[in-house]
Protein backbone atom coordinates (compact mmCIF):
# COMPACT_ATOMS: atom_id res chain seq x y z
CA UNK A 1 0.00 0.00 0.00
CA UNK A 2 2.82 2.40 0.90
CA UNK A 3 4.47 1.77 -2.47
CA UNK A 4 1.24 2.43 -4.31
CA UNK A 5 0.76 5.78 -2.52
CA UNK A 6 4.38 6.79 -3.09
CA UNK A 7 4.20 6.01 -6.78
CA UNK A 8 0.86 7.85 -7.01
CA UNK A 9 2.38 10.93 -5.36
CA UNK A 10 5.42 10.77 -7.63
CA UNK A 11 3.15 10.49 -10.67
CA UNK A 12 1.27 13.60 -9.59
CA UNK A 13 4.46 15.57 -8.91
CA UNK A 14 5.84 14.60 -12.29
CA UNK A 15 2.62 15.69 -13.94
CA UNK A 16 2.67 19.10 -12.22
CA UNK A 17 6.22 19.66 -13.51
CA UNK A 18 5.30 18.60 -17.04
CA UNK A 19 4.73 21.41 -19.55
CA UNK A 20 1.74 19.49 -20.88
CA UNK A 21 0.02 20.12 -17.54
CA UNK A 22 0.35 23.89 -17.98
CA UNK A 23 -0.70 23.55 -21.61
CA UNK A 24 -3.84 21.67 -20.60
CA UNK A 25 -4.64 24.30 -17.98
CA UNK A 26 -4.42 27.01 -20.64
CA UNK A 27 -6.54 24.89 -22.95
CA UNK A 28 -9.10 24.52 -20.16
CA UNK A 29 -9.08 28.29 -19.70
CA UNK A 30 -9.65 28.74 -23.40
CA UNK A 31 -12.57 26.28 -23.36
CA UNK A 32 -14.15 28.07 -20.42
CA UNK A 33 -13.76 31.40 -22.20
CA UNK A 34 -15.33 29.86 -25.27
CA UNK A 35 -18.28 28.65 -23.16
CA UNK A 36 -18.80 32.13 -21.77
CA UNK A 37 -18.55 33.69 -25.24
CA UNK A 38 -20.87 31.24 -26.97
CA UNK A 39 -23.46 31.72 -24.24
CA UNK A 40 -23.85 35.34 -25.35
CA UNK A 41 -25.11 34.11 -28.72
CA UNK A 42 -28.03 32.32 -27.14
CA UNK A 43 -31.26 34.20 -26.59
CA UNK A 44 -31.59 33.98 -22.84
CA UNK A 45 -30.20 30.57 -22.03
CA UNK A 46 -26.80 31.75 -20.80
CA UNK A 47 -26.62 29.35 -17.85
CA UNK A 48 -27.67 26.37 -19.95
CA UNK A 49 -25.19 27.03 -22.75
CA UNK A 50 -22.32 27.57 -20.29
CA UNK A 51 -23.11 24.29 -18.55
CA UNK A 52 -23.53 22.31 -21.78
CA UNK A 53 -20.41 23.63 -23.49
CA UNK A 54 -18.50 23.46 -20.20
CA UNK A 55 -19.36 19.78 -19.71
CA UNK A 56 -18.28 19.05 -23.28
CA UNK A 57 -15.02 20.92 -22.62
CA UNK A 58 -14.50 19.05 -19.35
CA UNK A 59 -14.87 15.75 -21.19
CA UNK A 60 -12.39 16.81 -23.87
CA UNK A 61 -9.81 17.89 -21.31
CA UNK A 62 -10.14 14.67 -19.32
CA UNK A 63 -9.80 12.62 -22.52
CA UNK A 64 -6.50 14.42 -23.21
CA UNK A 65 -5.41 13.90 -19.59
CA UNK A 66 -6.18 10.19 -19.82
CA UNK A 67 -4.15 9.78 -23.00
CA UNK A 68 -1.29 12.19 -22.22
CA UNK A 69 -0.85 11.66 -18.49
CA UNK A 70 -2.28 8.19 -18.26
CA UNK A 71 -1.02 6.31 -21.27
CA UNK A 72 1.84 8.42 -22.62
CA UNK A 73 3.68 8.78 -19.30
CA UNK A 74 3.82 4.98 -18.95
CA UNK A 75 5.46 4.57 -22.35
CA UNK A 76 7.83 7.48 -21.67
CA UNK A 77 9.01 5.93 -18.42
CA UNK A 78 9.60 2.63 -20.18
CA UNK A 79 11.49 4.38 -22.97
CA UNK A 80 13.71 6.22 -20.49
CA UNK A 81 14.46 2.87 -18.85
CA UNK A 82 13.33 4.31 -15.50
CA UNK A 83 10.76 1.56 -15.27
CA UNK A 84 13.32 -1.19 -14.70
CA UNK A 85 14.86 0.66 -11.78
CA UNK A 86 11.45 0.97 -10.16
CA UNK A 87 10.45 -2.64 -10.80
CA UNK A 88 13.55 -3.80 -8.93
CA UNK A 89 12.13 -2.22 -5.80
CA UNK A 90 8.33 -2.62 -6.12
CA UNK A 91 6.06 -5.30 -7.48
CA UNK A 92 4.64 -4.85 -10.95
CA UNK A 93 1.04 -4.69 -9.77
CA UNK A 94 1.94 -2.06 -7.13
CA UNK A 95 3.66 0.00 -9.81
CA UNK A 96 0.66 -0.20 -12.13
CA UNK A 97 -1.84 0.57 -9.36
CA UNK A 98 0.29 3.46 -8.15
CA UNK A 99 0.52 4.95 -11.65
CA UNK A 100 -3.21 4.49 -12.09
CA UNK A 101 -3.95 6.18 -8.77
CA UNK A 102 -1.74 9.12 -9.76
CA UNK A 103 -3.50 9.43 -13.12
CA UNK A 104 -6.87 9.20 -11.41
CA UNK A 105 -5.85 12.05 -9.08
CA UNK A 106 -4.98 14.22 -12.10
CA UNK A 107 -8.36 13.40 -13.69
CA UNK A 108 -10.09 14.29 -10.40
CA UNK A 109 -8.10 17.52 -10.17
CA UNK A 110 -8.98 18.66 -13.69
CA UNK A 111 -12.63 17.65 -13.20
CA UNK A 112 -12.84 19.64 -9.97
CA UNK A 113 -11.15 22.69 -11.50
CA UNK A 114 -13.48 22.55 -14.53
CA UNK A 115 -16.55 21.98 -12.37
CA UNK A 116 -15.67 24.79 -10.00
CA UNK A 117 -14.96 27.22 -12.82
CA UNK A 118 -18.21 26.26 -14.56
CA UNK A 119 -20.12 26.80 -11.35
CA UNK A 120 -18.67 30.30 -11.00
CA UNK A 121 -19.30 31.16 -14.67
CA UNK A 122 -22.89 29.90 -14.47
CA UNK A 123 -23.44 31.86 -11.25
CA UNK A 124 -21.97 35.16 -12.43
CA UNK A 125 -23.07 35.13 -16.06
CA UNK A 126 -26.15 32.95 -15.89
CA UNK A 127 -27.39 34.07 -12.50
CA UNK A 128 -28.15 30.59 -11.16
CA UNK A 129 -26.21 28.40 -8.67
CA UNK A 130 -25.81 25.17 -10.64
CA UNK A 131 -25.25 22.69 -7.82
CA UNK A 132 -26.06 19.86 -10.23
CA UNK A 133 -22.58 20.36 -11.69
CA UNK A 134 -21.26 18.34 -8.76
CA UNK A 135 -22.92 15.31 -10.35
CA UNK A 136 -21.34 16.24 -13.69
CA UNK A 137 -17.92 16.22 -12.00
CA UNK A 138 -18.59 12.83 -10.39
CA UNK A 139 -19.73 11.16 -13.61
CA UNK A 140 -16.84 12.72 -15.49
CA UNK A 141 -14.43 11.17 -12.98
CA UNK A 142 -16.13 7.77 -13.28
CA UNK A 143 -16.03 7.87 -17.07
CA UNK A 144 -12.40 8.85 -17.46
CA UNK A 145 -10.96 6.72 -14.69
CA UNK A 146 -12.69 3.80 -16.42
CA UNK A 147 -11.21 4.90 -19.73
CA UNK A 148 -7.84 5.23 -18.00
CA UNK A 149 -8.21 1.65 -16.83
CA UNK A 150 -8.71 0.59 -20.44
CA UNK A 151 -5.53 2.48 -21.45
CA UNK A 152 -3.60 0.78 -18.66
CA UNK A 153 -4.85 -2.65 -19.73
CA UNK A 154 -3.72 -2.00 -23.31
CA UNK A 155 -0.32 -0.86 -21.99
CA UNK A 156 0.00 -3.96 -19.83
CA UNK A 157 -0.75 -6.10 -22.89
CA UNK A 158 2.26 -4.54 -24.64
CA UNK A 159 0.37 -2.51 -27.24
CA UNK A 160 2.28 0.47 -28.68
CA UNK A 161 1.35 3.99 -27.62
CA UNK A 162 -0.11 5.07 -30.97
CA UNK A 163 -2.34 2.03 -31.23
CA UNK A 164 -3.25 2.38 -27.54
CA UNK A 165 -4.32 6.01 -28.05
CA UNK A 166 -6.36 5.14 -31.14
CA UNK A 167 -8.07 2.25 -29.37
CA UNK A 168 -8.80 4.35 -26.30
CA UNK A 169 -10.45 7.01 -28.47
CA UNK A 170 -12.34 4.23 -30.27
CA UNK A 171 -13.57 2.80 -26.95
CA UNK A 172 -14.59 6.33 -25.91
CA UNK A 173 -16.68 6.76 -29.06
CA UNK A 174 -18.18 3.26 -28.92
CA UNK A 175 -18.92 3.66 -25.20
CA UNK A 176 -20.97 6.75 -25.96
CA UNK A 177 -22.84 5.18 -28.87
CA UNK A 178 -24.22 2.10 -27.12
CA UNK A 179 -27.76 3.34 -26.52
CA UNK A 180 -28.17 4.65 -30.05
CA UNK A 181 -26.71 1.46 -31.53
CA UNK A 182 -29.04 -0.77 -29.52
CA UNK A 183 -32.06 1.41 -30.34
CA UNK A 184 -31.29 1.45 -34.06
CA UNK A 185 -30.71 -2.29 -34.08
CA UNK A 186 -33.97 -2.87 -32.24
CA UNK A 187 -35.70 -1.50 -35.32
CA UNK A 188 -33.44 -3.58 -37.57
CA UNK A 189 -34.09 -6.65 -35.47
CA UNK A 190 -37.81 -6.35 -36.13
CA UNK A 191 -37.29 -6.50 -39.87
CA UNK A 192 -33.87 -8.10 -40.18
CA UNK A 193 -31.81 -10.64 -38.36
CA UNK A 194 -32.43 -10.98 -34.60
CA UNK A 195 -28.84 -12.18 -34.44
CA UNK A 196 -27.69 -8.63 -35.26
CA UNK A 197 -29.75 -7.23 -32.40
CA UNK A 198 -28.45 -9.80 -29.93
CA UNK A 199 -24.86 -9.21 -31.08
CA UNK A 200 -25.16 -5.45 -30.54
CA UNK A 201 -26.75 -5.98 -27.10
CA UNK A 202 -23.96 -8.37 -26.06
CA UNK A 203 -21.32 -5.88 -27.20
CA UNK A 204 -23.04 -3.15 -25.17
CA UNK A 205 -22.80 -5.39 -22.07
CA UNK A 206 -19.19 -6.43 -22.63
CA UNK A 207 -17.55 -3.13 -23.63
CA UNK A 208 -17.45 -0.09 -21.30
CA UNK A 209 -20.84 1.60 -21.58
CA UNK A 210 -20.41 5.30 -20.81
CA UNK A 211 -24.08 5.96 -21.56
CA UNK A 212 -24.75 4.61 -18.07
CA UNK A 213 -23.03 7.73 -16.69
CA UNK A 214 -24.97 10.12 -18.94
CA UNK A 215 -27.13 12.36 -16.77
CA UNK A 216 -26.31 15.59 -18.58
CA UNK A 217 -29.85 16.51 -19.63
CA UNK A 218 -31.13 15.86 -16.10
CA UNK A 219 -28.38 18.11 -14.72
CA UNK A 220 -29.20 20.88 -17.20
CA UNK A 221 -32.92 20.73 -16.41
CA UNK A 222 -32.19 20.50 -12.65
CA UNK A 223 -34.08 17.24 -12.35
CA UNK A 224 -33.34 14.82 -9.48
CA UNK A 225 -31.28 11.79 -10.48
CA UNK A 226 -32.98 8.43 -9.88
CA UNK A 227 -31.28 6.91 -6.84
CA UNK A 228 -31.40 3.31 -7.97
CA UNK A 229 -29.88 4.15 -11.34
CA UNK A 230 -27.14 6.22 -9.67
CA UNK A 231 -26.30 3.42 -7.24
CA UNK A 232 -26.17 0.77 -9.98
CA UNK A 233 -24.06 3.01 -12.24
CA UNK A 234 -21.53 3.52 -9.44
CA UNK A 235 -21.49 -0.21 -8.73
CA UNK A 236 -20.93 -0.87 -12.45
CA UNK A 237 -18.02 1.59 -12.46
CA UNK A 238 -16.43 -0.08 -9.44
CA UNK A 239 -16.82 -3.61 -10.79
CA UNK A 240 -15.60 -2.80 -14.31
CA UNK A 241 -12.62 -0.79 -13.03
CA UNK A 242 -11.66 -3.59 -10.65
CA UNK A 243 -11.84 -6.06 -13.56
CA UNK A 244 -9.69 -3.82 -15.79
CA UNK A 245 -7.00 -3.20 -13.16
CA UNK A 246 -6.90 -6.85 -12.13
CA UNK A 247 -6.55 -7.95 -15.75
CA UNK A 248 -3.92 -5.25 -16.35
CA UNK A 249 -1.97 -6.44 -13.30
CA UNK A 250 -2.07 -10.04 -14.48
CA UNK A 251 -0.96 -9.09 -18.03
CA UNK A 252 1.83 -6.85 -16.75
CA UNK A 253 3.12 -9.56 -14.40
CA UNK A 254 3.45 -12.09 -17.17
CA UNK A 255 4.79 -9.60 -19.73
CA UNK A 256 8.38 -9.94 -20.83
CA UNK A 257 9.90 -6.46 -20.33
CA UNK B 1 19.66 36.73 -29.67
CA UNK B 2 18.02 40.11 -29.03
CA UNK B 3 18.65 41.22 -32.60
CA UNK B 4 17.08 38.04 -33.99
CA UNK B 5 14.05 38.43 -31.72
CA UNK B 6 13.69 42.06 -32.83
CA UNK B 7 13.95 41.05 -36.48
CA UNK B 8 11.29 38.38 -35.95
CA UNK B 9 9.06 40.98 -34.31
CA UNK B 10 9.42 43.41 -37.21
CA UNK B 11 8.65 40.68 -39.73
CA UNK B 12 5.55 39.87 -37.69
CA UNK B 13 4.46 43.53 -37.63
CA UNK B 14 4.90 43.67 -41.38
CA UNK B 15 2.75 40.57 -41.79
CA UNK B 16 0.02 42.06 -39.55
CA UNK B 17 0.09 45.30 -41.51
CA UNK B 18 -0.17 43.46 -44.82
CA UNK B 19 -3.06 41.40 -43.49
CA UNK B 20 -4.89 44.59 -42.46
CA UNK B 21 -4.25 46.18 -45.83
CA UNK B 22 -5.42 43.12 -47.76
CA UNK B 23 -8.58 42.78 -45.72
CA UNK B 24 -9.55 46.44 -46.05
CA UNK B 25 -8.75 46.72 -49.79
CA UNK B 26 -10.10 43.38 -50.94
CA UNK B 27 -13.18 42.83 -48.82
CA UNK B 28 -14.77 39.38 -48.97
CA UNK B 29 -18.10 39.49 -50.80
CA UNK B 30 -21.14 38.85 -48.63
CA UNK B 31 -22.22 35.27 -49.20
CA UNK B 32 -25.32 33.36 -48.31
CA UNK B 33 -25.18 31.08 -45.26
CA UNK B 34 -23.83 27.63 -45.91
CA UNK B 35 -26.94 25.60 -45.25
CA UNK B 36 -26.33 21.89 -45.14
CA UNK B 37 -29.27 19.56 -44.70
CA UNK B 38 -29.16 18.69 -40.97
CA UNK B 39 -28.51 14.98 -40.36
CA UNK B 40 -31.29 12.84 -38.90
CA UNK B 41 -31.84 12.99 -35.15
CA UNK B 42 -30.44 9.49 -34.80
CA UNK B 43 -27.23 10.45 -36.59
CA UNK B 44 -26.96 13.57 -34.42
CA UNK B 45 -27.44 11.48 -31.28
CA UNK B 46 -24.50 9.32 -32.41
CA UNK B 47 -22.37 12.36 -33.28
CA UNK B 48 -23.12 14.10 -29.99
CA UNK B 49 -21.34 11.36 -27.95
CA UNK B 50 -23.90 11.87 -25.18
CA UNK B 51 -23.54 15.67 -25.26
CA UNK B 52 -27.02 16.07 -26.73
CA UNK B 53 -27.69 19.28 -24.83
CA UNK B 54 -24.51 20.88 -26.19
CA UNK B 55 -25.29 19.88 -29.76
CA UNK B 56 -28.86 21.17 -29.34
CA UNK B 57 -27.43 24.51 -28.15
CA UNK B 58 -25.11 24.78 -31.16
CA UNK B 59 -27.92 24.04 -33.62
CA UNK B 60 -30.22 26.51 -31.83
CA UNK B 61 -27.59 29.25 -32.01
CA UNK B 62 -27.21 28.51 -35.72
CA UNK B 63 -30.94 28.95 -36.24
CA UNK B 64 -30.95 32.20 -34.22
CA UNK B 65 -28.07 33.61 -36.26
CA UNK B 66 -29.77 32.73 -39.53
CA UNK B 67 -33.02 34.34 -38.41
CA UNK B 68 -31.17 37.39 -37.05
CA UNK B 69 -29.23 37.89 -40.29
CA UNK B 70 -32.43 39.33 -41.75
CA UNK B 71 -31.68 42.46 -39.74
CA UNK B 72 -28.41 43.23 -41.47
CA UNK B 73 -28.12 41.31 -44.72
CA UNK B 74 -29.24 42.83 -48.02
CA UNK B 75 -32.70 41.91 -49.25
CA UNK B 76 -31.41 39.59 -51.98
CA UNK B 77 -30.52 37.10 -49.24
CA UNK B 78 -33.60 35.16 -48.33
CA UNK B 79 -34.38 33.24 -45.19
CA UNK B 80 -34.67 29.51 -45.57
CA UNK B 81 -37.72 28.55 -43.53
CA UNK B 82 -37.69 24.75 -44.14
CA UNK B 83 -34.01 24.65 -43.20
CA UNK B 84 -34.33 26.70 -40.01
CA UNK B 85 -37.33 24.67 -38.88
CA UNK B 86 -35.52 21.43 -39.68
CA UNK B 87 -32.79 22.66 -37.32
CA UNK B 88 -35.34 23.45 -34.60
CA UNK B 89 -36.88 20.02 -35.03
CA UNK B 90 -33.47 18.45 -34.40
CA UNK B 91 -32.94 20.72 -31.38
CA UNK B 92 -36.20 19.64 -29.76
CA UNK B 93 -35.58 15.98 -30.59
CA UNK B 94 -32.09 16.07 -29.06
CA UNK B 95 -33.42 17.79 -25.93
CA UNK B 96 -37.20 17.36 -25.62
CA UNK B 97 -37.28 19.51 -22.48
CA UNK B 98 -35.70 22.57 -24.10
CA UNK B 99 -38.64 24.90 -23.48
CA UNK B 100 -37.13 28.04 -25.02
CA UNK B 101 -36.56 26.17 -28.28
CA UNK B 102 -40.30 25.44 -28.60
CA UNK B 103 -41.14 29.00 -27.66
CA UNK B 104 -38.70 30.47 -30.16
CA UNK B 105 -40.09 28.25 -32.94
CA UNK B 106 -43.50 29.84 -32.52
CA UNK B 107 -42.36 33.32 -31.62
CA UNK B 108 -39.07 34.81 -32.82
CA UNK B 109 -38.54 32.44 -35.73
CA UNK B 110 -41.85 33.25 -37.44
CA UNK B 111 -40.88 35.54 -40.28
CA UNK B 112 -43.02 34.34 -43.17
CA UNK B 113 -46.77 33.71 -43.39
CA UNK B 114 -46.43 29.97 -43.78
CA UNK B 115 -43.79 29.54 -41.08
CA UNK B 116 -46.49 28.64 -38.56
CA UNK B 117 -47.31 25.55 -40.63
CA UNK B 118 -43.68 24.43 -40.20
CA UNK B 119 -43.63 25.42 -36.53
CA UNK B 120 -46.84 23.61 -35.69
CA UNK B 121 -45.49 20.03 -35.34
CA UNK B 122 -42.65 21.32 -33.15
CA UNK B 123 -45.00 23.27 -30.89
CA UNK B 124 -47.45 20.34 -30.73
CA UNK B 125 -44.58 18.22 -29.41
CA UNK B 126 -43.90 20.98 -26.91
CA UNK B 127 -47.51 20.84 -25.76
CA UNK B 128 -47.05 17.16 -24.90
CA UNK B 129 -43.83 17.78 -22.96
CA UNK B 130 -45.10 20.91 -21.21
CA UNK B 131 -48.82 20.30 -20.62
CA UNK B 132 -49.06 23.14 -18.07
CA UNK B 133 -47.65 25.82 -20.37
CA UNK B 134 -50.10 28.47 -21.60
CA UNK B 135 -47.50 30.18 -23.79
CA UNK B 136 -47.09 27.39 -26.34
CA UNK B 137 -50.79 27.06 -27.25
CA UNK B 138 -51.10 30.87 -27.09
CA UNK B 139 -48.41 31.37 -29.74
CA UNK B 140 -49.93 28.65 -31.90
CA UNK B 141 -53.30 30.39 -31.71
CA UNK B 142 -51.90 33.89 -32.21
CA UNK B 143 -49.83 32.82 -35.24
CA UNK B 144 -52.75 31.05 -36.90
CA UNK B 145 -54.89 34.14 -36.29
CA UNK B 146 -52.36 36.63 -37.56
CA UNK B 147 -50.66 34.81 -40.41
CA UNK B 148 -53.24 32.34 -41.68
CA UNK B 149 -56.55 34.07 -40.76
CA UNK B 150 -57.57 30.59 -39.61
CA UNK B 151 -59.92 31.63 -36.80
CA UNK B 152 -61.16 28.11 -36.09
CA UNK B 153 -57.65 26.74 -35.44
CA UNK B 154 -56.65 29.94 -33.66
CA UNK B 155 -59.59 29.80 -31.28
CA UNK B 156 -58.96 26.11 -30.55
CA UNK B 157 -55.42 26.82 -29.39
CA UNK B 158 -56.28 30.06 -27.62
CA UNK B 159 -59.02 28.24 -25.70
CA UNK B 160 -56.48 25.58 -24.76
CA UNK B 161 -54.19 28.34 -23.50
CA UNK B 162 -56.98 30.05 -21.57
CA UNK B 163 -57.70 26.85 -19.66
CA UNK B 164 -54.12 26.44 -18.42
CA UNK B 165 -53.25 27.46 -14.85
CA UNK B 166 -51.67 30.92 -14.56
CA UNK B 167 -52.87 31.93 -18.02
CA UNK B 168 -53.07 35.75 -18.05
CA UNK B 169 -56.37 37.33 -19.00
CA UNK B 170 -54.73 39.80 -21.36
CA UNK B 171 -55.22 37.58 -24.42
CA UNK B 172 -58.88 36.78 -23.68
CA UNK B 173 -59.91 39.70 -25.88
CA UNK B 174 -58.06 38.08 -28.80
CA UNK B 175 -59.73 34.76 -28.01
CA UNK B 176 -63.14 36.39 -27.96
CA UNK B 177 -62.43 38.01 -31.31
CA UNK B 178 -61.50 34.68 -32.92
CA UNK B 179 -64.56 33.00 -31.45
CA UNK B 180 -66.77 35.81 -32.69
CA UNK B 181 -65.24 35.77 -36.14
CA UNK B 182 -65.97 32.11 -36.65
CA UNK B 183 -69.38 32.32 -35.07
CA UNK B 184 -68.61 30.19 -31.98
CA UNK B 185 -71.00 32.24 -29.88
CA UNK B 186 -71.63 29.63 -27.17
CA UNK B 187 -67.95 29.40 -26.28
CA UNK B 188 -67.57 33.17 -26.54
CA UNK B 189 -70.53 33.64 -24.20
CA UNK B 190 -69.11 31.18 -21.65
CA UNK B 191 -65.77 33.01 -21.69
CA UNK B 192 -67.41 36.42 -21.45
CA UNK B 193 -69.52 35.29 -18.48
CA UNK B 194 -66.37 34.02 -16.75
CA UNK B 195 -64.69 37.37 -17.33
CA UNK B 196 -67.74 39.21 -16.00
CA UNK B 197 -67.88 37.02 -12.89
CA UNK B 198 -64.25 37.71 -12.06
CA UNK B 199 -64.65 41.51 -12.26
CA UNK B 200 -65.40 43.56 -9.14
CA UNK B 201 -68.71 45.47 -9.21
CA UNK B 202 -68.50 48.50 -11.44
CA UNK B 203 -68.98 49.75 -14.98
CA UNK B 204 -66.58 47.20 -16.50
CA UNK B 205 -68.49 44.31 -14.91
CA UNK B 206 -71.73 45.76 -16.26
CA UNK B 207 -70.24 46.05 -19.75
CA UNK B 208 -68.98 42.45 -19.67
CA UNK B 209 -72.42 41.25 -18.52
CA UNK B 210 -74.06 43.07 -21.40
CA UNK B 211 -71.59 41.58 -23.87
CA UNK B 212 -72.23 38.12 -22.44
CA UNK B 213 -75.95 38.64 -22.89
CA UNK B 214 -75.41 39.80 -26.47
CA UNK B 215 -73.36 36.68 -27.17
CA UNK B 216 -76.11 34.57 -25.63
CA UNK B 217 -78.61 36.16 -28.03
CA UNK B 218 -76.28 35.62 -30.97
CA UNK B 219 -75.90 31.95 -30.02
CA UNK B 220 -79.65 31.60 -29.72
CA UNK B 221 -80.22 33.23 -33.12
CA UNK B 222 -77.46 31.18 -34.73
CA UNK B 223 -78.92 27.92 -33.39
CA UNK B 224 -82.35 28.91 -34.67
CA UNK B 225 -80.87 29.75 -38.10
CA UNK B 226 -79.24 26.32 -38.15
CA UNK B 227 -82.57 24.61 -37.39
CA UNK B 228 -84.24 26.68 -40.13
CA UNK B 229 -81.60 25.58 -42.65
CA UNK B 230 -82.08 21.92 -41.66
CA UNK B 231 -85.84 22.19 -42.00
CA UNK B 232 -86.17 24.41 -45.08
CA UNK B 233 -83.01 23.19 -46.83
CA UNK B 234 -81.92 26.79 -47.39
CA UNK B 235 -80.38 29.57 -45.34
CA UNK B 236 -82.44 32.45 -44.03
CA UNK B 237 -82.49 35.80 -45.85
CA UNK B 238 -83.13 37.81 -42.69
CA UNK B 239 -83.85 37.24 -39.01
CA UNK B 240 -87.59 37.91 -39.36
CA UNK B 241 -87.93 34.53 -41.08
CA UNK B 242 -87.00 32.88 -37.80
CA UNK B 243 -89.99 34.52 -36.07
CA UNK B 244 -92.35 33.80 -38.99
CA UNK B 245 -91.32 30.12 -39.05
CA UNK B 246 -92.11 29.84 -35.35
CA UNK B 247 -88.57 28.98 -34.27
CA UNK B 248 -88.40 32.14 -32.16
CA UNK B 249 -91.02 34.22 -30.38
CA UNK B 250 -89.22 37.44 -31.14
CA UNK B 251 -85.81 38.81 -32.04
CA UNK B 252 -84.13 39.62 -28.69
CA UNK B 253 -83.08 43.21 -27.97
CA UNK B 254 -79.35 43.85 -28.15
CA UNK B 255 -78.23 45.08 -24.67
CA UNK B 256 -75.69 47.31 -26.40
CA UNK B 257 -78.34 48.86 -28.62
CA UNK B 258 -76.97 47.93 -32.08
CA UNK B 259 -79.31 45.09 -32.97
CA UNK B 260 -78.64 41.89 -34.90
CA UNK B 261 -78.84 40.93 -38.53
CA UNK B 262 -78.09 38.00 -40.82
CA UNK B 263 -74.87 38.47 -42.80
CA UNK B 264 -75.09 36.75 -46.17
CA UNK B 265 -71.34 37.17 -46.77
CA UNK B 266 -70.35 35.51 -43.54
CA UNK B 267 -73.27 33.10 -43.45
CA UNK B 268 -74.12 33.81 -39.80
CA UNK B 269 -75.84 36.16 -37.38
CA UNK B 270 -73.82 39.21 -36.45
CA UNK B 271 -74.36 42.19 -34.20
CA UNK B 272 -74.76 45.67 -35.60
CA UNK B 273 -76.88 47.30 -38.28
CA UNK B 274 -77.09 45.72 -41.71
CA UNK B 275 -75.18 47.69 -44.39
CA UNK B 276 -76.46 47.54 -47.96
Amino acid sequence: MRHILTIAQTTMRESFRDRVFVGLLFFLLFLLGFSAYISTLSLSDVARVIQNSGMAGMALICLLVTILFGAFSLYREEERQELYVLLNRVSRSSYLLGRFAGTAMIIILFSLISGGALFLLTFFFGGIPAFGLAWAVLWNICEFTLLGGVAFLFYAMGISFTLNAIMVIGIFIIGHSMTEAVESFIALGRFGSPLHLQSVKIISYLLPNFDLFDFRLEIIHQQPLPRQRVFLALLYWLAYLAALLTAAGACFKSRDL
Amino acid sequence: MKRVALLAFFFYLAAVGLSYSLQTRFKNPLRDDLRLEPPTSQALAYLSLDHRGFLADILFIRAIQHAGSLLWKPLNFSLDSPWKYALMERVTELDPLYYNAYLFSGMGLIQDFDDILLARPILERGLKNFPESWELPFWLGYDFYLYQNDYATASRYLLMAAEKPNAPRSFFALLLKTLNQQGAYHQAQALMSKMAASQPAGSLKLLYEKKALRLQHLAQLQDAAGKFAEREKRKINNLDELVKSGLLEKIPDDPLGQGYHWSKDQGRVVAGKETN
